[in-house]
């Protein structure tokens, strides 16, 4: 099994300990294998150390995916649904839980290697529905992510960085309170 | 013309209505799709396009991964699921095979546009005379259940939210246009 570039891995490491916590809108672009457009969106991201955050998607549709580091909230609000996760095994699929995971054994399940921007994230399980993740930085700040799924279609999301203070951050921002007649599917 | 919830228009007699239906075979969605198995739940953006017998159908998540595709050509049913190609008589126990859980693809473009086909049975109609549920057998012989929740109040009265249920599948659907 080819082993991740040891200072690479150190270093993404380091890299996303610097980000405390981010805040940021996002326009997201879909690539089918043959880099047909199939669709587009846009929402805003946050994230805090360790494992929280909360993602908003306002368009192809409504969508609010929340993490406190415990439990996961996945609500679709058009469906009238919302699926719980239980966090620690869920990180596979969640590129923004593992970023913010302090779990350093996680990293084992990736082969990372530095590029010019940023790093490169392969699943070394070759089964992974997300199998490439790529994180490209401007100094500090996180600009872009590419996720790439097993069929080859990849997603670009370009964030927008917002400056939120941290107060901004409260544990509430990172649960999800379902309203009451909506369908809770408890998946934990 | 691409058609999303609007104002009051007068409604079809029901049998014109269906004859229209019936008559749809070159159509566009995109939906809200959740479906929901004892062990996996799966919710993403469905997108269906219709060309008289053929259709491809793609699901992709919130993250951009592609759930399935499914393309249809001359009565042969590719599905991409997982990174592979498989082409099977039976899509629908293919799909159950593989994940745990799958949708009643052979009359999905019948039932996808609020009509029942050769398959069905207990069909219900509201007050309008439209097809609100009906039974649905599929040819590996599973037992469906189809609910039409709402429609777009438009002449045509497509299908807006579609429920299907099995025994422990169940599916939710909330179209956000249609484009014919």
């Amino acid at each position: 099994e080819p082993q991740s570039e040891p200072e690479a891995s150190d270093a993404l490491r380091q890299q996303l300990d610097r980000i405390e916590h981010f805040h940021a809108s996002f326009q997201q672009q879909v690539f089918d294998m043959q880099q047909e457009l199939v669709q587009e969106g846009e929402g805003e991201l946050w994230l805090l150390q360790p494992g929280k955050f909360r993602y908003v998607m306002h368009t192809p549709e409504p969508i609010l995916f929340v993490g406190d580091g415990i439990t996961l909230w996945f609500y679709n609000e058009l469906l009238e649904q919302v699926t719980l996760f239980d966090a620690t095994t869920e990180l596979q699929r969640t590129p923004f839980a593992l970023l913010m995971s302090d779990d350093r054994a996680l990293w084992q399940d990736y082969r990372i290697e530095s590029t010019g921007q940023g790093y490169r994230i392969m699943a070394l399980d070759l089964s992974s529905p997300v199998q490439q993740l790529e994180l490209i930085f401007s100094g500090d700040v996180l600009s872009e992510m590419q996720v790439q799924d097993l069929n080859g279609q990849f997603s670009v999301f370009r964030f927008d960085q917002i400056n939120t203070d941290l107060d901004a951050f409260t544990l509430e921002h990172f649960q999800f309170v379902p309203p009451a007649d909506v369908d809770v599917d408890d998946q934990r | 013309c691409s058609i999303k919830p609007s104002p009051e228009q007068p409604i079809l007699s029901a049998s014109d209505r269906l004859q229209r239906l019936n008559q749809l075979d070159e159509y566009q969605l995109t939906a809200s799709l959740g479906i929901r198995s004892p062990d996996e739940s799966v919710s993403g953006s469905l997108h269906w396009q219709q060309q008289q017998g053929d259709y491809q159908a793609r699901m992709t998540n919130f993250l951009g991964i592609r759930v399935f595709s499914l393309d249809k050509a001359d009565d042969v049913i590719t599905l991409t699921m997982q990174g592979e190609d498989y082409q099977a008589a039976n899509v629908s126990q293919l799909m159950f095979a593989l994940t745990g859980w799958n949708l009643p693809v052979d009359d999905m473009p019948l039932w996808l546009k609020g009509v029942a086909g050769s398959n069905a049975t207990a069909a219900e109609y509201d007050h309008l005379g439209r097809l609100i549920a009906f039974q649905l057998q599929e040819h590996d012989g599973m037992q469906w259940h189809i609910h039409y929740q709402e429609f777009f109040n438009d002449t045509l009265a497509l299908p807006r939210r579609i429920e299907v249920q099995s025994d422990d599948i169940r599916i939710r659907l909330v179209i956000r246009n249609w484009q014919l």
